[in-house]
């Protein structure tokens, strides 16, 4: 019997390795869990995130940059909707990649990084500290034919667009009904178009040539046809790729001669050269002129007297063949491949990309129906006013602007130039052109220096130092007695050391930020913090402690609830604010849609925009007084 | 003392069965490892070798469009258009004239700001405009852009001056094919591994630039080369690796873990193209059959060494009473001998697969030729009806036998890549006679109205393969003939379309039935293996399934096309459209003799064959036409009659190959050296053997024969071949 058991055991054992062997092959289950559906969309795992959080575990924290304030209109809100588990950290970035060279050189590149100004040539400097998109699912989701410009010789991809800015010329049609003009189709219809509204005493064509964009796209853009030739294409390929650092005489001759006869005929001269953003604008909404350059986003914004009907034309060629539209990505996203080797990390940040690019991002960037997808599984909704467009991309007739930072700054230098006569012909502007494309950029030698760094994370104890530094500074230079300024405007942590009057530009320059100088009783200033808290959809709302505003001259006692913040009470040096003092005061932030708002509420109607931006009394305190920035103050009690 | 004398008669013997069990264990382990690498190899070396061939495919296939864009660029150059319509319409022209249904591709001219003129008007700025900006006159390139639904493959050609229209400020720059991508498939498409292949077409940078599949993307990145490198290789391998032997060979393959599942890729890039081809194949539809092989070896090895463990366990404890100590040592020599010996038997099965195939065709043709052999024979004694009738059924069966093995070797070899398309001179009038001529034994015995409509050929003179291309219409046309009821009509029809270039013609056969016809659902499946029509009654259209799988591969594999349109009760037509270089008449070999003509009366020939009942068909054969017979029974007896027999004994030898003491190339071999006898080296050697494959006839070449006869004899080929060999 027992002899039978050691036989029968043995066979077990035998059998048991036998059937080991055969079962290396099994596949293993898989239980990853994805988080995004069939179309890319995120999916909110709201409940067991909101549970943790709840719970008192630490928040993933992750800093995106933000090209521009649009973004905190409704998407910056929108992320932290859909991710709660995340503590976002957003800064107001400027529109040009070279600011994350300056971050990169602080050992301090955001997370999430989003740049309008974009070119590869550019680009390629930050390609060491980048994460490669190549092999993700996010970059195979996009038209082959649009990624093959963000795709480098070794194939990684690490700036994906979102979607299609478009820009054109913008014309009342109401007033060209009124005044019996054609509506212009070609480029001699344009200028018959100007003549006769030059001649009924209205600016025919308007544009803020003080801005580098719109003398480079300008300039482009009164040449397409030209740009868009094999032997542009070629011009391009080669400059983009470096192997070329001037301009062609064959391809850019052509385009300032266009630019000289287009200046000649519109009648643009020195003045225009003085155009600021607003001017030309203002000119177009009071009836004064028939059309400026804006894109898809100004028709929303300034239509005309009211109840005019406007168009967005593209720019004209000598026939309607070749009429072509200027265009854009609104803006281009990357990620940091610091903290990517982790694959919780990279996941995270992938799925929040993912969410900024997919459907419901893009709705939430163009949620004025004016821009056109790049991606296969987005479909956006064009606005009456650009049904002009839908032939144009049936035949693909986009061109996408040539947009290296050197091809802004120096357009505007030559685009002035012409302007104001200091250039008298096209070679002289294309000699121009070519020589400060070879000379040095400028702003690159050291000017300044600060002794002591600040952080621009917020704390509840102390806020953003950082934002609160400069708000300091700004109101004791502008002379006001208080200052009111979201945050994030404070675009990094201020780094002690030298720096070149390029980098210390990049510490407050976004573009979309002005200032209001105005005079406020007590009570208009606490109506100006309860709206701006309460706000939503709005350039200036408030989604989380880093999109929160910083003052200075007074103190904000807030609470936050689980809907966001609520005012307590402010006071000037622990004294509670006089609700009756006027006091002068300065509002920094976006003016088109955020000023005017909390204007509108707190019962005011003058606003003086004419001083300096953040970046400029940063300036005048570090490089021309050479002195340093005012200490921060704990301007901020939270409940 | 009692106590330790019961451990070792119990627990000694336990403990050494314990460790026998464990031994034996780790050497099956060992085997199928061994196995498994092999198996690995295997199925590399089998994926590398049908990518090769997919490569030259699709290589040849890119020539071919290029000479086709060759003849666009001088159809339009000097050309001066009017307005867009003007060139909307010569576009059409073109396009009717160069893009047959076969090349399934449309014509583009672009002008200088990159837009798209089609046969249907412009169409907008062609988004795929920056592929031609580099310097460049040519480029190849996958298109898929909203300027033309559909993805193409592009041929796009610089014109050497540059065309104008209306008043001269538009100028076309370019000339360009868009070959639709769904007919590239024939190049690179493979049943082999039952339509769970993907495709992928990649840039040199790794940038998927095309996917086709049946399956998912896998792979699912818009850079295949980092998700290879980022993939879980198998047997310490790396992508780099990988990449490094492609760079060097220009092909490499490797198996991965993708989402914990083992598959197998292959890449190969394209001389001349920024376009790296890749299949990717899930590793259980891969070599299934060499898998299978050895899942059954180690299975059957796992039971045989249980079996041995239990049996080795009982001897042990029956022995351990005997002769514990000196059994168990030579026991133990035993198991390990036993175990080496199991270790050569695995190794030898699998060496047994790689030569099956060519044993399989030899060792089944050599009882087949005595059946046939002797079945005709006994036919030709005036036989009762009764044995007629039995004799008829003995050679319906072997010639289906035959038919059977034949195409079941035949899809083996093309579906492992081993058939490849030589073309060679012909004369393509000549192959649709003989066509006629087989055909003429098919409908003997029918009622059929057979018709024929042969165009004569611009060209005659063409390189193809003759032997494929007849096989293609008598297959064709035999199924016609067999699924055609008495009364009905077949037509056969050959047209001619000759290509601008004047380098290519295409043959258009068309046949046309008015037979039973085929439902929707079989049409779609009548290129599939073994696919048969169940009619009610199979005996009657009896076959083995495979033809037209042969057909359609021996088609793809020439660079043609087949359609199929069917109607059941209606009847069944097949277009077969095949390119052909044109060649020069002289380099065609007028070849054929007239069976009927040929007199071998009195021919003297010295016979090689060791298989006593071949050499016995052969001889009543050969001798029924007049040949005085001399056999041989092995290598070394043909080389000494042929010695001993003074020159001119014998007109010409029949070798059999495969022949104890010398096989038929050493005998050939010691014949054509022979010192002191030159007529050694001019006499005919004619290989009769049952190695069938074209490989087998190079052999036989190669060895220095000079013609080469397959078994089962067929005396009107064997007739052919010496009338061929004497000048007679």
């Amino acid at each position: 019997m027992k002899r039978a058991v050691c036989i029968l055991l043995s066979v077990v054992m035998a059998a048991t390795l036998f059937m080991g062997c055969g079962n290396q092959n099994g596949k293993e289950e898989n239980d990853v869990k994805t988080q995004t559906d069939e179309q890319g969309n995120v999916v909110s795992k709201a409940d067991e995130q909101e549970n943790a959080v709840s719970q008192g575990e630490q928040k993933e924290k992750v800093v995106v940059a933000c090209w521009g304030n649009q973004m905190l209109d409704t998407y910056t809100e929108y992320l932290c909707d859909l991710f709660p588990e995340v503590e976002f950290e957003f800064v107001l970035a400027t529109n040009s990649t070279d600011y994350y060279r300056f971050r990169q050189d602080h050992d301090d590149m955001p997370d999430i990084l989003t740049v309008r100004r974009f070119a590869l040539k550019d680009a390629v400097l930050l390609k060491d500290y980048l994460y490669d998109l190549s092999n993700t699912e996010l970059a195979s989701t996009y038209y082959g034919s649009y990624l093959d410009s963000y795709t480098y010789d070794d194939g990684s991809v690490n700036w994906l667009p979102t979607c299609e800015e478009v820009d054109g010329i913008i014309i009342n049609k109401t007033l060209f009904d009124e005044y019996n003009v054609p509506i212009p189709t070609d480029y001699e219809s344009f200028i018959d178009a100007c003549e006769t509204f030059e001649e009924a005493g209205i600016r025919s064509f308007v544009s803020d040539f003080s801005a580098d964009y719109t003398c480079m796209e300008v300039l482009q853009g009164a040449s397409i046809p030209m740009l868009q030739s094999i032997e542009g294409r070629k011009w391009r390929q080669q400059y983009e790729s470096g192997a070329t650092q001037e301009l062609s005489k064959e391809v850019w001759l052509p385009i300032f001669e266009n630019f000289f006869d287009f200046k000649e005929k519109v009648g643009l001269g020195a003045e225009d050269a003085t155009y600021q953003n607003r001017t030309p604008k203002e000119l177009f909404s009071e009836g004064k002129a028939a059309m400026f350059r804006g894109t898809g986003a100004d028709v929303i914004s300034f239509p005309g007297r009211g109840q005019d009907e406007v168009l967005l034309l593209p720019y004209f060629g000598q026939t309607e063949q070749n009429n072509w539209y200027l265009t854009y990505p609104t803006f281009q996203i990357a990620a940091s491949n610091k903290g990517m080797d982790d694959p919780e990390r990279e996941k995270l940040i992938l799925d929040i990309m993912t969410a900024m690019v997919n459907q419901q991002g893009q709705d939430h960037i163009s949620y004025g129906k004016n821009m056109v997808p790049y991606k296969k599984d987005v479909t956006l909704e064009l606005m009456p006013e650009m049904d002009n467009l839908k032939p144009y991309m049936e035949q693909n007739k986009l061109y996408i602007r040539l947009a290296s930072n050197e091809m802004f700054r120096i357009s505007k230098d030559v685009v002035q130039m012409i302007l104001n006569d200091e250039v008298k012909t096209p070679e002289e502007a294309l000699a121009v052109f070519n020589e400060e494309l070879a000379g040095e950029e400028p702003g690159t030698e050291i000017v300044a220096h600060i002794d002591t760094a600040y952080s621009n994370d917020f704390t509840p104890e102390h806020g953003n130092q950082a934002a609160s530094a400069i708000a300091n500074t700004m109101r004791v230079l502008s002379g006001v007695d208080l200052v009111f300024m979201q945050s994030c405007y404070a675009a990094s942590d201020i780094y002690a050391g030298d720096y070149s009057q390029k980098d210390l530009g990049y510490l407050a320059k976004n573009d979309g930020g002005w200032p209001g100088l105005m005079e406020l009783t007590g009570d208009q200033i606490y109506t100006l913090v309860e709206t701006t808290l309460s706000m939503t959809g709005n350039r200036g709302a408030v989604c989380n402690d880093s999109t929160l505003y910083v003052s200075s001259g007074f103190e904000m006692d807030i609470t936050k609830t689980e809907s966001g913040y609520t005012l307590n009470a402010l006071t000037i040096e622990g004294e509670e604010l006089d609700r009756s003092k006027t006091y002068s005061f300065l509002i920094y932030g976006e003016r088109d849609w955020y000023m005017s708002e909390v204007m509108e509420q707190m019962g005011v109607e003058e606003v003086d925009s004419t001083g300096p931006k953040a970046e400029g009394y940063l300036m005048q305190r570090l490089v021309e007084e050479g002195g340093q920035l005012e200490a921060p103050t704990d301007y901020i009690i939270m409940r | 003392m009692q106590k330790r004398k019961r451990i070792i008669t119990y627990l000694l013997p336990v403990a050494f069965a314990m460790i026998l069990v464990v031994v034996l264990a780790f050497g099956v382990l060992f085997i199928r490892n061994s196995l498994m690498k092999l198996t690995i190899e295997e199925r590399s070396s089998q994926l590398e070798e049908m990518v090769t061939q997919i490569r030259t495919n699709l290589d040849n296939g890119l020539q071919t469009h290029w000479n086709l864009v060759a003849g666009l660029n001088n159809a339009v150059q000097g050309n001066h258009f009017k307005d867009s319509q003007d060139v909307s319409e010569n576009i059409a022209h073109m396009e009717n004239d160069f893009c047959t249904d076969m090349y399934g591709c449309r014509v583009m001219l672009l002008d200088e700001q990159g837009t798209a003129y089609l046969s249907d008007g412009p169409a907008g700025i062609w988004y795929d405009i920056s592929h031609l900006l580099d310097g460049e006159k040519r480029h190849t390139f996958v298109s898929e852009t909203d300027t033309i639904d559909g993805s193409f493959l592009v041929f796009s050609q610089e014109l050497d001056t540059p065309i104008t229209m209306g008043d001269d400020k538009i100028r076309f720059t370019h000339v360009v094919l868009l070959k639709d991508i769904r007919t590239v498939k024939q190049y690179y498409t493979t049943t082999t591994y039952g339509g769970s292949a993907a495709t992928y077409i990649i840039k040199k940078n790794g940038t998927l630039v095309y996917f086709d599949a049946d399956i998912d993307d896998v792979i699912g990145a818009r850079n295949v080369y980092k998700a290879l490198e980022e993939a879980e290789y198998v047997q310490g391998r790396s992508f780099d690796m990988i990449k490094e032997q492609l760079d060097k060979n220009g092909i490499a393959a490797a198996n991965i873990l993708l989402d914990q599942t083992e598959y197998y890729y292959c890449l190969t890039t394209l001389d001349d193209y920024d376009m790296t081809l890749m299949l990717l194949i899930p590793a259980d539809a891969v070599a299934i059959s060499t898998m299978n092989m050895m899942n059954s070896t180690v299975r059957t090895l796992t039971i045989f060494i249980s079996v041995i463990a239990l049996l080795m366990l009982l001897a042990f404890f029956s022995l351990i009473k005997v002769q514990r100590s000196s059994q168990m040592v030579k026991l133990e020599q035993e198991t390990n001998k036993e175990l080496n010996q199991l270790r050569l038997m695995a190794e030898s099965a699998n060496a047994a697969k790689s030569t099956f195939l060519n044993n399989m065709s030899h060792d089944i043709r050599t009882p087949m030729n005595a059946i046939i052999g002797f079945t005709n024979i006994a036919m030709k004694h005036s036989p009762s009806p009764e044995i007629k009738n039995c004799l008829d059924k003995i050679s319906d069966s072997s010639d289906h036998l035959l038919a059977l093995i034949n195409d079941v070797l035949d899809i083996s070899r093309i579906e492992s890549g081993k058939i490849q398309y030589m073309p060679t001179p012909v004369d393509i009038a000549e192959v649709s006679n003989s066509v006629l001529t087989i055909m003429s034994g098919y409908l003997s015995n029918r009622n059929i109205n057979f018709q024929t409509e042969v165009e004569e050929p611009q060209a005659r003179y063409v390189l193809t393969d003759a032997v494929r291309v007849r096989e293609i219409l008598v297959n064709i046309l035999g199924n016609a003939v067999k699924f055609t009821n008495d009364g009905g009509t077949v037509t056969y029809a050959v047209s001619y379309d000759k290509e601008k270039d004047e380098k290519y013609i295409h043959v258009r056969y068309r046949i046309t039935d008015t037979g039973i016809g085929m439902s929707e659902e079989f049409v779609d499946h009548i290129f599939d293996e073994f696919s048969q029509e169940e009619h009610g009654a199979r005996t009657q259209y009896k076959g083995t399934g495979l033809g037209m799988t042969i057909t359609k591969k021996y088609v793809d594999l020439m660079g043609g096309t087949i359609l199929v349109e069917s109607k059941k009760g209606v009847g069944s037509t097949f277009i077969v459209d095949l390119p052909m270089e044109i060649t020069d008449e002289c380099e065609v070999k007028k070849t054929d003799y007239a069976v009927d003509k040929v007199d071998l009366t009195g021919l003297k020939v010295l016979l090689a064959e060791d298989n006593d009942l071949n050499a016995e068909i052969a001889i009543v054969q050969l001798e029924e036409l007049g040949m005085q017979i001399t056999r041989a029974g092995d290598g070394d007896e043909v080389v000494n009659i042929f010695t001993d027999n003074p020159p001119g004994t014998f007109d010409i030898i029949l070798m059999d190959v495969m022949m104890p003491n010398k096989n038929g190339y050493e005998a050939t071999n010691a014949i054509r050296n022979l010192k002191n006898r030159p007529d050694g080296e001019e006499i005919p050697i004619i290989a009769m053997t049952a190695n069938a494959f074209a490989e087998d006839v190079q052999a036989s070449m190669e060895a220095g024969m000079n013609g080469h006869l397959s078994k089962p004899i067929v005396m009107d080929e064997v007739i052919k071949t010496i009338a061929r060999n004497l000048d007679r």
